[in-house]
């Protein structure tokens, strides 16, 4: 099984005839991920990767069924997109662009939340279940069908712990990418009690970074969970105020929003946190093994 | 972006707070009570450095702006000298609105006691409320703010006002915060913003086509300025206080959150790094326009150089390929001190590039951190020998 995509899922791509959202339609396609259109405004009635084109998203819908949106359209156009995307009644939006105006993110996940539209992003890599259906900008040869859950912000840091996973043999159920600006429609604790509810994910790692406070819910949550979570936050090293590619990866004066003060609240939630990076295959490996153990001593006992 | 206070004073005015009558040095409003002359920097406390002078009459105001213009506060440029018609002032309340980014909304938080740094005011002495987007500033929550700071009659009305204009000011100019510290009630009852902190959103400037974009001040770097200049993400760490030790690293990363992971590899080990570039789609611009980033990265001068990038969808002997061509450009450091690790599309080909041209290259990052690790302990040793 898997979080947020299922056999039913089925995908449009917004954007469709742009170099982004063409590319991700021919991958999806050719990867086996159940896309099933597209929305240009202006290009109803061609066809991309062998996909319908509509010029509307509720035509879409109607057309196809339609579920999920992967959205690729350029920051100035976003915010009526995610509105239509809404009031098309989809569930589930990846919004993959970044470099959003703040108080435009701030009024888009404000709607989308009043009206049940669950978005990632934006400045989001996407969510992918291998072998399931992939809205993200991985590579489906680069994943493996698993049991771990990840949630994380960054793309490329994502990237790292798939491979820190498979080299110690393991492999995703779902992969979610919350997206590296400042105001994100889905949190961590969001997806930790997605991932509590799947019974084929075994642990979930979560992976945080510098800035803002959405940690803390997740430690929080984390602490209640039967699912085991692992935790590792990125930046300890880096300077505080240089905003490296994510705009909310930047520290203020506010000593929660430092990676330290995040690990000490994971540690003191319980939840064992990886130093490096390249420590997280080994710390998953062993907390899976303990979980056994405790649960045979449980089943004994 | 930071704003200097007669910059964000000049956006709170457009959106109708009530100001002390203001102008840049050598400029002054007419003011029968004197003038508050002010450093324009952009760090704060600037009052207890000395850069925030009263002057009674004409001759005092020429010695105190003559003293400011030009000049530094501590380690800050003095970027213009702002004059002020000097207030009586009754009292100072604190008003601000800003993104809670966590909540994703707006923010409006207000104090009795301003004139302060707001960390230092008791937290049940702090009032906030947070504005719903979708439905905008209500006239409930400021009623709320007002009755907490006790305030009624005329200077309520005002106090209405002033927060409806930081409010506007916050979400029309695209700031991610709108800070009053101190609002003034003068001694003749009027409300009026003392100060102004405004920080701007650098991804809304497009909205603005008046903005430039973030300043390039001229303090910064070679690096930074190239930085800049080639659209890549840079981070200068020699100017920092403690500076890097030596041997120190510089990290070249794509994406945010591996840059910083690849930082922390180094730095969790005791090494220090002089600087990084996050390449941010610059792969994308090609060979030629990589190799030039590369070429900047090479003015950390940083004793070794680590390459991590991991790509999914796009082939790695482009950035290859660019870090070869920079390698044979003046100034290119020895390729002994370069270590690579790529992933992505076609990385055997990127490997067979590199190797070719004497580079360490791995598949694997914590390969890569080893040998550089290993780098280090190498050149630390020679250089102690030398001492």
């Amino acid at each position: 099984m898997s979080v947020l995509l299922d056999a039913n899922t089925k995908i449009l791509v917004q954007g469709i005839t742009g170099t982004t959202g063409r590319l991700f339609a021919e991958r999806m396609k050719a990867g086996g991920t159940p896309v099933v259109g597209g929305v240009t405004p202006g290009k109803g009635g061609s066809l991309v990767a062998g996909l319908p084109v509509f010029d509307s998203m509720r035509e879409a819908v109607a057309a196809t069924g339609a579920n999920a949106v992967l959205s690729c359209i350029a920051p100035a156009f976003i915010v009526d997109g995610v509105f239509e995307i809404v009031d098309a009644g989809i569930a589930l939006a990846v919004l993959y662009i970044e470099n959003i105006p703040v108080h435009d993110a701030i009024r888009m996940c404000a709607y989308a939340k009043a009206r049940g539209t669950r978005i990632l992003g934006p400045n989001s890599a996407g969510v992918v279940s291998p072998g399931l259906a992939n809205m993200a900008d991985l590579n489906d040869a680069n994943l493996r069908p698993g049991r771990i859950g990840i949630v994380s912000k960054s793309g490329t840091l994502t990237y790292e712990i798939i491979e820190e996973l498979h080299q110690v043999g393991l492999g995703e159920s779902t992969v979610v990418c919350l997206g590296g600006d400042r105001v994100v429609g889905t949190h961590y604790d969001d997806v930790l009690q997605l991932f509590e509810a799947d019974p084929e994910t075994d642990l979930v790692v979560v992976i945080g970074e510098p800035g803002g406070g959405l940690e803390y819910p997740a430690a929080a949550r984390a602490a209640t969970m039967r699912t085991p979570v692992v935790a590792y936050i990125t930046g300890q090293g880096s300077p505080q105020d240089a905003r490296m590619g994510h705009a909310g990866a930047v520290v203020g004066d506010d000593v929660r929003s430092r990676p330290q003060s995040k690990m000490e609240a994971f540690a003191a939630a319980g939840i064992p946190v990886a130093g490096r990076v390249t420590d997280i295959g080994a710390l998953v490996v062993r907390t899976l093994e303990n979980v056994q153990r405790g649960r045979r001593a449980g089943a004994k006992g | 972006m930071k704003l200097l206070e007669y910059e964000g004073k000049a956006l709170l005015a457009k959106h109708g707070a009530a100001l002390p009558a203001g102008a840049i040095w050598p400029a002054f409003p007419d003011s029968a009570s004197g003038w508050v002359v002010k450093a324009q920097v952009l760090a704060g406390g600037r009052g207890k450095r000395g850069g925030i002078r009263i002057a009674a009459d004409r001759n005092a105001l020429d010695v105190e702006a003559g003293a400011l213009h030009g000049g530094t506060l501590g380690d800050e440029t003095i970027h213009a000298v702002y004059i002020e018609q000097k207030l009586e002032i009754a009292h100072e309340y604190y008003l601000a609105a800003l993104v809670d980014r966590d909540r994703g909304q707006v923010a409006v938080i207000a104090s009795a006691e301003g004139g302060v740094d707001i960390e230092q005011v008791a937290h049940e002495r702090i009032h906030r409320v947070d504005i719903d987007p979708l439905i905008g500033l209500a006239a409930f929550q400021v009623q709320q703010l007002r009755r907490a700071l006790g305030l009624e009659g005329e200077i309520a009305r005002q106090f209405q006002t002033l927060v409806a204009a930081v409010v506007e000011t916050l979400v029309a100019e695209d700031a991610e915060l709108v800070e009053v510290n101190p609002v003034i009630r003068t001694a003749d009852g009027r409300l009026i913003a003392g100060d102004a902190k405004v920080l701007l959103d650098d991804d809304a400037v497009s909205r603005h086509p008046a903005r430039s974009g973030p300043v390039a001040w001229s303090s910064d770097s070679a690096f930074m300025q190239r930085c800049r200049e080639l659209d890549v993400i840079g981070v200068d760490n020699r100017r920092r206080v403690p500076a890097p030790r030596r041997p120190s690293v510089s990290i070249l990363g794509n994406g945010a959150g591996l840059t910083m992971a690849t930082y922390d590899q180094v730095t969790l080990s005791g090494v220090d790094v002089a600087g990084a570039i996050e390449l941010h789609g610059a792969l994308a611009r090609g060979v030629e326009h990589t190799a030039d980033v590369f070429e900047a990265f090479f003015l950390l001068e940083a004793d070794v150089l680590f390459v991590n990038a991991f790509y999914q969808l796009r082939s790695t002997d482009a950035l290859a390929n660019a870090l070869v061509m920079a390698l044979g450009r003046p100034g290119a450091p020895e390729r002994s001190r370069v270590v690579c690790r790529m992933r992505g599309v076609n990385q055997q080909a990127s490997r067979a590039i590199l190797e070719e041209a004497g580079v360490f290259y791995s598949p694997s990052l914590r390969e890569a951190t080893e040998k550089v690790l290993a780098l280090c302990r190498t050149l630390g040793r020679a250089g102690e020998g030398k001492a």
